[in-house]
């Protein structure tokens, strides 16, 4: 009994316990005894059951569906060529046995593959000091560039005009709002992802409150290199710097 | 640049890089056509091989990586903790069905298996061997997954059309009977 406990448990699923089943009783796969099959599938079930083992309702699906093939074979044939048109009610599961078995082995295979590559080794990406020199604080101009970037290509959307009463917008509102962004968003914050809203008047109040963040020493900008895009980034614990950016 | 010196670049380059280096990549390097990188490439592992060096060349993931010669490991095995990340075989059945059938989605993925994924998708996607790549359209958009760069490497595969072919309907079965011969071998089979 012991021995039959450390077999069931080893069924992964329920294809896995009738390619046992099928393996054991050395079943041709293209015919399949679907009653004897269902016998000894259901048995398991039940030791499964006796056992007070959970048994997944994965295999309860099983259960049914091999039902179910049974007594559609069990059907009277109503006439010869009805019988050549109908399809083996047991195509469907041996399409399925097969392809799980194709897929257990070509995994095998990949497995064995990894062992084999696994024998090379490569290192670590080195930290190359490039990635640290980045400008921490940027020239005004350099901003002021990236700025009018973004309202040319503002201006190429063609926004229409306000249609509605313009809205006002103050430098407070926009900082909190960049704070708020700058938390929200794990990384640094690209300077276009600043500036995905609003009009003409709505972006410059954003880029004013930026100066502001960056005067204040909250916020601090960076770019990587000639040419990217500048990104912003939160600065901890350093409120009162005082910053040089023009 | 000469020869010479292109050699001693990629070397360096690769050295650096660690990870595989995309044939564009290099060509933002050195300036030069693929092919006469392909042809680099090959030389420098050629010049590795004749001065016995326990490095060699692998071309993987759709790029080339500067590794350890693997008649090496053994040796290499010795300054580290041995930790074995072999996957199980579930887990392992999962990422062949999603290599092989990539996107898939969880549900076609438990279809083919007959048992729930949620441990084998989590387990793969921590060691990040295969990733979400887009949702499906389909009633609740559900997650596509497929394999990643570092697949390919885990397996030293070139790039998806390198994994070897899916058995047919009589490999797969011809290993079932090999299977059961077995079972008789040990005097496994009951009941007759």
């Amino acid at each position: 009994m012991d021995d039959y406990r450390i077999q069931l448990a080893a069924f992964e699923g329920p294809l896995d316990l009738l390619m046992h089943l099928i393996e054991k009783n050395k079943i041709d796969i293209y015919d399949i005894p679907i009653a004897e099959l269902t016998r000894q599938y259901m048995e398991h079930l039940n030791r499964m059951r006796e056992l007070d083992m959970e048994i997944a309702s994965s295999f309860l699906v099983m259960a049914a569906t091999l039902l179910q093939i049974k007594s559609r074979m069990m059907l009277p044939q109503q006439s010869k060529e009805k019988e050549t048109a109908e399809e083996d009610p047991r195509q469907e599961l041996v399409a399925r046995l097969l392809e799980y078995k194709k897929f257990q082995q070509v995994s095998e295979l990949l497995q064995g593959q990894a062992v084999s590559e696994a024998r090379f080794c490569a290192r670590e990406p080195l930290d190359l000091p490039t990635h640290h020199v980045l400008a921490d604080r940027l020239p005004l101009s350099r901003l002021l560039a990236a700025f009018q970037a973004v309202l040319a290509v503002r201006e190429e959307l063609r926004l229409p005009d306000a249609l509605v009463q313009p809205e006002s917008f103050t430098v407070q509102e926009k900082m909190s709002e960049l704070r708020q962004l700058l938390v929200r968003v794990p990384r640094c914050l690209y300077f276009s992802e600043a500036f995905t809203s609003g009009n003409r008047t709505e972006l410059i109040v954003t880029f004013l409150a930026l100066l502001e963040l960056i005067r204040l020493g909250e916020v601090r900008v960076l770019q990587a290199g000639a040419y990217e895009e500048i990104t912003m980034e939160q600065v901890r614990g350093r409120k009162q710097e005082e910053s040089q950016h023009g | 640049m000469d020869e010479r010196d292109a050699l001693g670049t990629l070397e360096a380059v690769l050295f650096a890089a660690g990870d595989p280096v995309r044939l564009d990549a290099l060509q933002k390097i050195f300036a030069k056509p693929p092919e006469t990188l392909r042809r680099l490439a090959e030389k420098l592992k050629e010049r590795l091989e004749a001065r016995g060096s326990g490095l060699t060349l692998r071309e993987v993931a759709g790029g080339y990586q500067l590794v350890t010669r693997p008649e090496y490991y053994d040796a290499i095995e010795k300054l580290t903790q041995v930790v074995d990340r072999r996957l199980t075989a579930p887990t392992m059945e999962t990422l062949s069905i999603i290599a092989f059938k990539q996107p898939i989605t969880k549900a076609e993925i438990e279809a083919i298996r007959g048992v729930r994924a949620e441990k084998a998708l989590a387990r793969l996607l921590e060691y990040e061997l295969i990733a979400e790549v887009g949702r499906k359209q389909a009633i609740g958009r559900p997650i596509l997954y497929g394999t990643t760069d570092r697949f390919l490497q885990v397996f030293g595969l070139k790039s998806l059309e390198d994994l070897p072919s899916l058995p047919t309907d009589e490999e797969a079965l011809a290993q079932l009977d090999v299977q059961q011969l077995s079972l008789i071998d040990r005097g496994r089979l009951p009941g007759n």
